[in-house]
């Protein structure tokens, strides 16, 4: 079941709403929140595909991403 | 015909038994501290023809539990089935290594050397080895640490090495100092904050004692850098204007605070999340420089990258990254990787030391070049240095410079500073898809 698998997710919030707001209301839609990032207006966590549609919709949230690997350069 | 050696019992084993592993080795030394050169075990060379005679003399003299080469097939040995061997002997060569326990236990000095009819030649402390580089100015280092170590050793430290001209050739400073005209420069990056976002730093290395350490894990190991890569960039940014020894210079900002953020593992690898969570600690900080050497080839402009950096500059903080080592030139130019790819932050391409763009340096959006073709600086003990190659190496050149200016005025912050290393750095002859405005420039 493809949309039911977790996976870990970056959200990048702007700065209209308190990012706690915003939080929350990640919060409720299905994610399950590991690093809110307040200087850089980043919150990431857990979920499935199915919720990032759900996540997408918030106010606040401009863009839901997938988490990358990085390497050493 | 061969038999493994089975562990009789269980008697412990120190750290530096015969069948520990190099990491093994290496963690305990790097844990002593001190001459982290030596493994603390020895090595036993028999005289000529007395290899078995010593094989028994270990055995019924000094009490060893010894082990052979020729106990496993075609004397394929390995280490780790040596069980409870406390000296493993290579009868071909006639040499034994002797665990560092039992040198210590059974009192395994030169003195016991005398006697002629010993069948021991000499007993010496046994040191880590390492792969050299290609570079030969790196070798001829290489060559003169080891005379010294050895001198050390024979307790003549203090007599000086008779090499003046050689001396006077490896001291100065590396190609890129040079190129990037840091050495002239009279400054060192006094009351900035540089943050490295790497492998983390060998928090222990003898060139930094003294330095201002700020450090943070975003990957669950220790900032102790055992990859070597966070202590070899970090070496580059904020480096000691003079190393100890006939060392050349190979650090900018020799006086700032250094913030090492750990957000790739001893493995050199990490995650976009564990980036993010280094940028913000290192903007929460107001570091004024933060550097990245490190990324992902084929991923798009990040918006949270993109947003990280925006809000880095906002605060007065300038990001500079790699731009990545994904081309094979003149064939292949792959495009910027990310972070380098965000508009917000500055992306380094790499040039070799007649200013041509490395081979592997990656291309299209790039703002600055910096030297990233066999670049000389820090490394963990032992080898405390190294010469590499990568953008990785380009960037902290970039992120030093950029120090240095934003010690010669406090306006110089964030996206004031960007401006000031676009307008300063030394034009190429070279398209700005490679190298962006040029070579930066120290003040």
């Amino acid at each position: 079941m493809p949309g039911k698998k977790t996976e870990l997710w970056i959200v990048t919030v702007s700065d209209e709403r308190p990012i706690k707001k915003v939080v929350a209301d990640l919060k409720a839609a299905g994610l399950d929140v590991s690093q809110v990032l307040e200087e850089v207006g980043i919150v990431s966590g857990s979920a499935t595909p199915d919720n990032v549609e759900k996540l997408r919709k918030i106010q606040g949230v401009i863009d839901v991403s997938p988490d990358h690997p990085v390497t050493a350069f | 015909m061969a038999k493994r050696i089975r562990s009789s019992g269980t008697p412990k084993l120190s750290a530096l038994h015969i069948s520990a592993t190099p990491d093994e080795l290496l963690l305990s030394a790097l844990k002593q501290g001190g001459d982290t050169t030596k493994t603390g075990r020895s090595l036993v060379t028999f005289k000529e023809g007395a290899a078995e005679a010593g094989m028994k003399a270990l055995r019924t003299r000094h009490g060893l539990r010894v082990a052979s080469a020729r106990d496993f097939i075609k004397q394929a040995v390995s280490f780790e089935r040596t069980g409870d061997a406390e000296a493993l002997v290579f009868p071909e060569i006639g040499v034994a290594v002797v665990s560092g326990e039992a040198a210590k236990t059974r009192s395994m000095t030169m003195g016991l050397v005398a006697a002629a009819d010993n069948p021991v030649g000499s007993i010496d402390p046994e040191y880590f080895m390492f792969a050299t580089d290609v570079n030969p100015d790196d070798y001829l280092r290489g060559v003169l640490r080891a005379t010294q170590m050895i001198m050390a050793d024979l307790g003549q430290a203090e007599k000086e090495l008779e090499h003046p001209d050689v001396v006077a050739e490896v001291a100065g400073a590396t190609w890129g100092l040079n190129a990037c005209k840091v050495p002239p420069s009279t400054k060192n990056g006094t009351g900035i904050k540089v943050a490295i976002l790497d492998t983390g730093f060998d928090l222990g290395h003898p060139e930094f004692a003294g330095r201002s350490f700020v450090t943070n894990t975003f990957v669950g190991q220790p900032v102790d850098d055992l990859n070597g890569h966070g202590t070899h960039t970090a070496g580059t940014a904020c480096g000691p204007q003079s190393p100890a020894g006939p060392v050349q210079r190979y650090g900018i900002g020799f006086r700032t605070q250094i913030f090492i953020g750990k957000v790739l593992t001893n493995a050199g690898g990490g995650t976009q999340a564990g980036v993010l969570a280094g940028m913000n600690w290192a903007i929460a900080n107001r570091c004024a420089v933060i550097s990245m050497s490190l990324g992902a080839d084929g991923v798009p402009p990040q918006p949270s990258y993109t947003q990280a950096g925006a809000r880095a500059l906002a605060a007065g903080c300038l990001i500079i990254a790699a731009s990545g080592n994904a081309s094979n030139r003149p064939a292949m130019i792959a495009p910027a990787g990310s972070p380098a790819n965000s508009p917000t932050i500055v992306s380094v391409g790499a040039v070799d030391s007649a200013l041509r763009i490395a081979n592997f340096s990656s291309g299209g959006k790039v703002d600055i070049a910096g030297p990233g073709v066999n670049v000389f600086s820090s490394w963990p003990r032992p080898r405390v240095h190294n010469t590499i190659s990568g953008t990785s190496m380009a960037t902290p050149h970039v992120s030093g410079c950029a120090a240095l200016w934003a010690q010669t005025s406090s306006t110089l912050r964030g996206p004031a500073l960007r401006a000031k290393l676009i307008a300063t750095a030394k034009h190429l002859p070279l398209p700005p898809t490679d190298v962006g405005a040029g070579l930066v420039q120290a003040p």
